[in-house]
């Protein structure tokens, strides 16, 4: 074995400590995969930011803002705590549209409507690796887009 | 989660060739043969799409799409020995993708890495073993961002696609083994030169 593979082996067993797989990047993978509809070719939509931020007085908990986007589309999803394994979400998506939405969990699918105006409510969930996927309600109207977010962390 | 990589070729080779039994597998019917794929190669992913300067999330991103993208389109691979060239080729070219996008992704600042790194090792053997670490890494972190990008991947990719990481790299191909030599000698250099003239 040459010197150069011991120092490559070396350089990749550095990075794997500086800069690790994140934990649980395996688990989104498989849910990924067993939650994505073969028959259907669905825009993925990319996480541009979370941000944690204090909710309201009266509330206890933490709300989390989660962006995604794709092109022209964008969906923002409002999530607040109930207790510590569930949570509710309120969701918007641009441009606004009447749409479907199915969330995809391990075992568990919901499914809700986008009203004209862009938003939907999911009023209680488990928490835990989450896809949502948005379909057009209005075939031939403005917007026919299928539209998916990869796995995350709800 | 760790990838497990002994300094030593065979183990290596391994990797691939434990992808390519896992792939065919799973292509004749075996399920959870897909599980083992993803275990197996998604460490080598992470780090081929990190090396793009991309954020954690982006990073998260592209490598789901990879894994989509294999699942949808696996019949088109011709060789199932070469899953794991086409998985990081299709990475990488999706990593690419993305950073020129939206011009978020800036070179990985490793003083954030950095500082994601659990430090205070307990015993004796680890101090040393980190200590060595350390010494590794400031080394790298003097190379500059293009040797620095180069040898991330191929110290997880064992086939790079030279092809396709000149055109990343915007080098001509036949520079890449040449450059490859002489980032590895720049680095053993800084190192304290303990190797000499060791070229490709």
């Amino acid at each position: 074995m040459s010197e150069r593979d011991t120092v490559l082996s070396d350089l990749a067993q550095l990075w794997d400590q500086r800069d690790p797989v994140p934990e649980d990047l395996v688990e989104k993978v498989l849910v990924t995969i067993a939650t994505e509809d073969l028959d259907t070719e669905y825009e993925m939509l990319h996480l541009l930011e979370r941000t944690r931020e204090l909710s309201g007085a009266r509330s206890s908990g933490e709300a989390l803002t989660i962006a995604f986007s794709g092109g022209s589309f964008s969906l923002l999803l409002r999530v607040s705590e109930l207790g510590t394994k569930h949570c509710r979400v309120d969701g918007w998506v641009t441009p606004a549209q009447s749409m479907r939405v199915t969330v995809s969990q391990q075992d568990l699918t919901q499914e809700a409507d986008v009203d004209p105006r862009g938003r939907f409510e999911i009023a209680r969930m488990p928490t835990g690796l989450t896809r949502f996927f948005l379909r057009s309600s209005d075939p031939g109207g403005a917007g026919d887009g299928m539209f998916a977010t990869p796995t995350f962390e709800l | 989660m760790d990838v497990q990589r002994a300094p030593d070729e065979a183990d290596e080779v391994t990797v691939w060739d434990r992808a390519a039994r896992s792939f065919r597998l799973w292509q004749a019917g075996e399920s959870g043969a897909l599980d083992d794929l993803v275990r197996c190669l998604t460490p080598v992913l992470w780090h081929v799409v990190r090396s793009y300067g991309l954020d954690k999330d982006q990073a998260e991103d592209v490598v789901q799409t990879s894994w989509l993208t294999l699942v949808r389109r696996h019949e088109s691979i011709a060789d199932p020995q070469a899953v794991a060239s086409w998985l990081t080729t299709t990475a990488r070219r999706e990593a690419w993708r993305v950073s020129r996008l939206d011009g978020r992704a800036t070179p990985v600042i490793d003083e954030v890495i950095e500082a994601r790194v659990p430090s205070q090792p307990s015993v004796e053997t680890e101090v040393i073993r980190s200590d060595e670490g350390d010494r590794l890494w400031s080394c790298v972190q003097r190379l500059d961002a293009r040797c620095r990008r180069l040898l991330r991947i191929v110290a997880f990719d064992d086939r790079p696609d030279y092809q396709g990481i000149a055109r990343d790299l915007g080098m001509p191909v036949g520079s890449i083994g040449p450059t490859r030599g002489r980032c590895l000698g720049k680095l053993k250099a800084l190192l304290g030169g303990e190797t000499g003239t060791d070229h490709e």
